[in-house]
This record gives structure tokens, sequence and C-alpha cells, in this order.
């Protein structure tokens, strides 16, 4: 009976094993494969003999793609976007959950402004409508245009507010007593208090701000400008060989056509930062997620 | 109940003030356009006056003094960038310089964006938001809406004025087509930016490495072609004793891609797929519709059925196929000129034997086998109403073509210099002679022949270059550009074509009509299907009538019925 019941268990885990190890395989195939296919010669990706494992090993896309200015260019503004929207959107954060962590007694119409920041999440104005919002600020074209607009993440506000729900209301009812202001319990008490929570949504608003793409298209009006991602967007996206031909030039950038090699190591590098990153901030990550869900 | 009254009433106050003010804005308004009309009548005779002043009137490339400044956007790509000459960016360049030297026209950009989808996304936020510059380079799609809505010019009569000589004649190489494209009750809205349609047709491209393998001469009728098909798929072309070779490289989407696609297999047997042609009555009718479809379906099952088209084609994008041309795992596609660009560089790279040669399509019975072309303009200038010059566009048009072909050409300076830098490209309004390439695949031809090249423009001078480059230091990176231009290259089969007029026009070339805008997305979707089906056999031939019955209640009838008033509204 006890036997028969480990076996039936044993045979649960090697299922749950295979799923858990297959799909984990699926998602990281494709990287591999760009990885191959970055390492590989022009000729044999053409063919179509790159699968998981680069075949004529060679470095030249990658020489090629970082003595790209463009590259160097849209790396610089996409790490300008990061250093402002993550300052400028976590003080955001910590000044808009703070107050809205408090209860209701305290704060009275604390369940109203719970709804119009919630509200926000619910509706957008469309992209014209944001467009001409933008344009009508005039911040077409500046970096202001890519950090204001996600100056205020509701969701990691959600998570902070609850985070600071939870933590011990004794420690800032004693600083209270000992006279403390609500900007001194929210920077000394509060703040160091949520490293954990923190440095989770550090890694929310990186990631968000690494990996956006479309804003920069649409909202940047010069190619000098576009972060990485949209630069990368312009470059990898498979070109259209119905487009009509209609020069000598055309012809000689068609030669190029099979460049994917030069594309994936660009895909590569552009992902390569946020795969250091991650690691650091992971051990903070669950910590932080699991906690802010938690209410007290 | 007084408390409401009283809200309301102040309310209707505040109402009526609303109106009052709006009316009063209008009174202000009213004189403001009446003082603006005034100094447009004023400005008008001034116009004519110098008009009547300098008789020989308009001068199409006269300056404007004090100097004018336009707004326009423009799309960039990769290789613009890259090959920029030596301290000049999109921004400040010779052609900005020499417009703004020569014609006292300042340009200026308001957004500058890759092409491809993000220019088009751009330009339609630009559109909707009504953020219009001076110079709207558009889609003949655009065009339409932006005329439908009054938002553009007239520049009916800014062409017939300020166009030189030169231009009208450059721009009319095609015939009036991309003309009334542009044309909208009669008027022109829009400057066609021109490209040649011709460029559009279709060669047959050969393995001629496994022709020789097989003792087989190169195909002159469809049944030769069909011969050489089924030898490249059964008697082991590559003689690397596998079955592994297929005759005809074919990709899911069908047609249109210019790669191993099928336009020139049906044309073979006089059906056009995918265009509007002229029935024995002189109606348009849709060639993807008619009957002479089925002889050639019929053929395409059965090479389906044997093994000599892919039997994984409908899983395989143009991208996919051209890793087996590469791998030479097939010896023969349809597809257009710059199939020796690519992929055929890349097979040849892979494989120094591998040999490609286009031929000229071929026929199934004693007629010659035409092949289908469509309109390649496809970008038009127009004009934002209520610009002060709108014939500004026509003497940026004048300007481009005179410095690049004109009597006093500085062909060097202004279209690609003796470095490759494409110079033509700087400038944000261009239009490409439709018999440009024709002509310079004439001259190099010539050149090669009698190793001559004292008579090439820095353009064909380029190809040249790159032909002596495989004849003389048998640099394999260049045997494209070698093939293409020795004898019955397909630099030569360009100019044949030409010259033997192999060419059939889509006949409908005008902006999309409301019911076309409504059920073209469904039946285009729907006639691949169904094509699919038929080749593959999910579907019998004998259904095609039914697939046509089907096709027209779907809303072919009524594309048909608009496509047909548009034609006639066109000889009016």
């Amino acid at each position: 009976m006890k036997a028969n019941r480990i076996k039936e268990n044993r045979t649960f885990a090697i299922a749950i094993h295979l799923i858990l190890v297959t799909t984990s395989l699926l998602c990281l195939f494709p990287l591999v494969h760009v990885l191959a296919v970055s390492f590989s010669s022009g000729s044999a990706v053409a063919a179509g003999k790159v699968t998981a494992w680069p075949v004529d090993f060679t470095l030249t896309a990658y020489r090629y793609a970082l003595e790209r200015v463009e590259f160097w260019r849209s790396l610089v503004v996409t790490l300008e976007r990061i250093g402002i929207g993550w300052g400028v959107s976590m003080v955001m954060t910590i000044l808009i959950a703070y107050p809205l962590s408090k209860d209701s007694n305290e704060f009275r119409y604390r369940t109203f402004y719970v709804w119009i920041f919630f509200f926000t999440t619910l509706f957008s104005g469309g992209l014209i409508p944001f467009y001409m919002v933008i344009r009508n600020l005039h911040m077409l074209d500046t970096i202001w245009a890519l950090v204001l607009p996600a100056a205020v993440p509701v969701f990691n506000i959600l998570i902070l507010l609850n985070f600071f729900r939870q933590l011990p209301r004794e420690v800032s009812e004693s600083a209270q007593m000992d006279g403390a202001s609500h900007m001194t319990i929210l920077w000394k008490v509060y703040v160091p208090m949520s490293t954990a929570a923190l440095a989770t949504l550090t890694l929310f608003v990186l990631v968000t701000h690494w990996n956006s793409w479309f804003d920069g298209l649409i909202l940047m009006n010069k190619p000098e400008h576009y972060p990485l991602q949209s630069y990368l967007q312009t470059v990898v996206l498979q070109k259209d060989i119905s487009l009509l031909v209609k020069n000598t030039s055309d012809l000689n950038e068609l030669a190029k056509m099979s460049d994917r090699t030069l594309k994936s190591s660009q895909i590569f590098l552009g992902a390569l930062p946020i795969m250091i990153t991650y690691p650091f901030l992971q051990k903070y990550f669950v910590k932080g997620i699991v906690l802010g869900s938690v209410k007290g | 109940m007084f408390k409401i009254m009283a809200k309301t009433t102040l309310g209707s106050v505040l109402v009526l003030s609303l109106l009052l003010s709006a009316c009063s804005k209008n009174n202000n308004g009213a004189p403001a356009a009446s003082g603006s009309q005034a100094t447009s009548s004023e400005s008008q005779p001034a116009a004519s006056e110098s008009a009547s002043a300098s008789s020989p009137a308009i001068d199409p490339l006269g300056k404007y003094d004090p100097p004018i400044e336009i707004t326009t956007f423009r799309s960039t790509n990769e290789t613009l960038e890259a090959n920029l000459p030596a301290g000049e960016t999109l921004d400040k360049n010779r052609w900005l310089d020499a417009f703004e030297q020569d014609l006292g026209i300042k340009v200026k950009y308001d957004w500058v964006a890759k092409a491809g989808d993000q220019y088009d996304q751009k330009i339609n936020l630009s559109l909707s938001s009504g953020a219009l510059p001076d110079i709207i380079p558009v889609n003949v799609n655009q065009l339409k809406q932006l005329a439908e809505s009054d938002q553009i010019e007239d520049l009916t009569a800014a062409f017939e004025q300020y166009a030189s000589p030169l231009t009208k004649e450059l721009l009319m190489q095609e015939g009036d087509r991309p003309f009334n494209a542009a044309k909208f009750n009669g008027k022109l809205m829009g400057i066609p930016s021109i490209a040649s349609s011709r460029e559009t047709q279709n060669f047959v491209w050969i393995r001629e490495d496994w022709l020789k393998n097989l003792g087989l001469t190169p195909p002159k009728t469809m049944q030769d072609l069909l011969k050489i098909a089924e030898a490249f798929t059964k008697n082991d072309p590559d003689q690397n004793g596998k079955n592994d070779t297929q005759g005809l490289a074919l990709i899911k989407d069908l047609t249109n891609v210019g790669y191993a696609v099928l336009e020139g297999f049906f044309n073979g047997y006089h059906a056009y797929p995918g265009i509007f042609v002229k029935d024995a009555n002189g109606k348009l009718v849709y060639g993807s519709t008619q009957k002479e479809m089925i002889a050639p379906l019929t053929q395409l099952h059965q090479m389906y059925v044997d093994g000599i088209i892919d039997k994984e084609f409908i899983t395989k994008d143009a991208g996919k196929v051209g890793e087996d041309t590469v791998a030479g795992k097939n010896g023969m596609f349809f597809g257009a000129h710059w199939n020796f660009a690519w992929p055929i560089q890349l097979v040849h790279d892979a494989n120094v034997k591998a040999d490609y040669q286009a031929y000229p399509i071929v026929s199934i019975d004693d007629k010659m086998a035409m092949t289908e072309v469509n309109l390649a303009t496809n970008t038009y200038y127009a004009v934002k109403k209520g610009s002060k010059n709108p014939e500004a566009i026509v003497k940026l048009i004048n300007m481009f073509l005179e410095k690049n072909y004109g009597a006093t050409n500085d062909f060097n300076k202004y279209y690609r210099d003796t470095e490759g830098h494409e110079l033509w490209s700087l400038s944000p309004f261009s239009a490409l002679p439709p018999n440009k390439n024709i002509e310079n695949n004439i001259a190099i031809l010539d050149a090669i022949k009698n190793n001559d090249n004292s008579k090439l423009n820095p353009e064909s001078m380029s190809v040249w270059d790159n032909v002596m480059k495989y004849k003389n230091d048998k640099d394999e990176a260049n045997h494209g550009w070698f093939k293409a231009f020795s004898e019955n290259g397909v630099g030569d089969l360009m100019v044949q074509y030409a010259n033997d007029n192999r060419h059939i026009f889509n006949e409908f070339y005008g902006a999309p009509g409301d019911n076309m805008k409504k059920y073209s997305a469904t039946l285009l979707k729907f006639e691949k299907e169904m094509i699919t089906k038929f080749i593959v056999g999910k579907e019998p031939l004998s259904n095609f009538d039914k697939y046509v019955a089907d096709y027209n209640k779907l809303g072919g009838e009524a594309i048909e019925k608009e496509v047909n008033e548009w034609s006639q509204s066109l000889q009016k």
C-alpha cells in the first residue's frame, strides 16, 4: 500500500519534472540558436546548417557589431533613460505609496486616491491621443518623452503600498512619539526596512526601460535618438525582399541580406546586460514580491 | 427647487456666454480670413505680374527671393547612413545646399525614421494627428484619404506651369499611369516619385551546371521546362547518388515576392493571377478567376504529386526556400532580375560550381509568353492645403532631374560619385526614370563587348567594376554581376524584354475604392488558400467554377464593378 503510494508519487514527480524541463528547454532553445547563429559563418547560416551549435566558429559578427557607432550611441540613450527613469519613478513610487499605505482613519481619502491610481491602469487614451499629448507638451524627440509617461508605475505602487502596510505599526508609532515627521519616518524608517521590495521594483523598472522599443520608434524624430531596443528593432526586422530594387546599391544591400549572424550578435548583446543583472537582484526578487502580496 | 432653478439659469447663462464668445470668435475669424484672402489676391496679381514681366513666364528652376522654408518627412536606411560622404549628414548635405542656393528653398525635416514599418506608422500618426508638413510623401491610399478630407492642394496647375520639359518627359516615360493614380476628380493631388514598373517582371532561373550534367538544353517552350523540372527531380542532377533534389522551388506566398513565385509559370499559360486585365470585350477582369488558370493549376498539382515541387512548400517562406536553394536542393525558380544578388550569389558562395542562369519565361503554345507587371510608383508628394508655394515641390523635382539627367547634369556630384556614394538618396525628393536601368544596361553590355568603358556614367561604372573584378581577378563574390552582364545574362534579358515589349500591365493601378478596401483582405486570403488547395489537391480542379462563384459572392463582383467604373472615369 505504502510502496504503491511512493511509486505513484515518484511517477508524478517524474512527470512534473519532465514537463518542467521540456518547457524550460523550449524557452532556452531560441536563445541558444541565436547564440549559435551569431558565432557561425554567414554562408553556413544561409544554407540553414546551424541549429544549436556554431558552424565554422567566427567572431566577425561581434567585431562588426561592436564597431557600429549606432550601437553605442543607442546604448548611451538607453542608459540615460534608465538612469533618469529609475530615479524619477522610484521617488514617485515611494512618495505615493507611503500615504496610500496609511489606514483610512489616518488618511481620509485614501480609498478614493487608490481608485484614481488604479483607474488609470484600466483605460488608456490610445496611441494617437498619447502622441498628441506628447507633441503638445513639446516633449517629442527628448529623453523626457521616454521617461515621463512611465514615471508613475501603478503596479509598482500597489506592490510597495502593500509592503509598507505589513511593516510593524509599532515602529512608525514609536518614531512618531519621538517627534519624527512623516518625511523622516518614510525616508529613515520605511525605506531602509523595504530594501527587498525596492530591489524588486528596481528590477521591474530596469527591465521595462531596457525592453521598451515602441515608444522610442514613434516619439523620437531621428534614428540617432533611438534607445537600444528601438535601434535593434530596425536592424533585426527581416527586410522585405519584395521591396522593389531600384538601384545598384539596393542590389549590394540584397547580397548582405543573409546577415543573420550580425543580427543575432546584436540581439545577444542587447539581452546580455539584463541577463547579467538578473541573478544579482534575484535573491530579493521572490521575497519582495511574496511579502508585498501578504495583506495585514 | 429654487436651487435647481438657479443652477439651470446659471448653466444657460454659461452656455449662452460660450455661444457668444464662439460667435465673436467667428466674427474675429471672418475678417482675418478675408484679410488673408485679400493678401492672397494681392499676391496673385503680383505673381501674374512677375510672370508677365519675365514673359517666358514661369521659370521651372527660378529662385525664391526671399528664400522660403518648407518642412517634410524622410526615411533613411542603413546603407544610406553607412555611406554618407565625409562631413555630410541627412540634415546638411550637397542636395539641401543646392536647393537652398539655387532655388531659395530651405528644407527642414519634421522627423526622420528608418524605412519600413516604423516609417509607415509614423506617417499614419502624423496624418491622423493632423501634424502635416508642407510636403507630404505618401502612398496612394494615404493620398486618397488626404484628398478626400481636403487637406492637400490641387497640383494640376502647378505641375502644368512649373514642370520643366525634362521633368515632363522623364516622368511620362511609362505613360500617364503614375499620374492617373494620383488624380482624384480629375485633379492631380500628388507628384509621383516615379519608379520602373517593368522591373517587377519575372524570369526563370535555372541551374546551368545541372542542365549540363544531364545533357539538357535550355527551355524554349513550357513543355521543355516541364521536362527539365522532372529531370532535376528524378535524374540526380547534382550527381551525388541521392534522390534529394526538387525541380521547381516555390514559397508559400505563391506570388508577389519576386523569388520562387508562380507569376512566370502562369504567364506561360497566358493566365495573369493577381492583376486586372482586359478581356475580349475591353472589360477589366481579375486574372486569378479566369479559366486560363485551370491548365497551369492542373499541371502544378501534377508536379506536386510527382515531388517536383517541395511537399512542404506551404510552410516555407522566401527565407526558408532560399536556404534550400543555397544548399542545392532545388534547381529552378521563377523570379525577378535581382535574384542574381540574392540568393544566387549565396548559392555560388556556398558551392563555386553552382551556376544559375536566367531565361525568358516560356509559353505553352505558339503565342509569346508575356510577363505581368504592376505599377511600381508607390510614393507621391502631396502639398499641405494652404501652403504658400504649392509649386515648390515641382521645382524641387525639376532640380533633382536636371542635376542628374539634364543638359547641365553633374552626375558625379549629385547622383553617384566615383567612391560609390549614392548621393541621389541624400535628396528627400526623388524620381527615378523608368528607362534608366535599361539604358544603363545597354551601355554596360556595349562597353563590355567593346572593352571600352569611356562612355559609362558612374552608376554603370560601378557595375563595370564589379564585372571586371570577376573577369580579371576571379573574385567569386562578384560572380553574380559577371553572369548578369554576360551575353543573354539577366541584364541583357531585361533589354530584350523591353525591346519585345513583353509586358502586360495591371490595368488597375489607382487608389483602392471602398469595395476594394472592404473586401480585398478577405478575398486575397481566400484566393491564396484556394490556389494552394488546388495545387496540393485538397480541392479538385473540377471545383474551379465553384471557387470563382464564391470569389465573386465574397465581394469579387463588387470590386470588379468598381474597378471598371474607375477605368471608365479615366477615359473621360
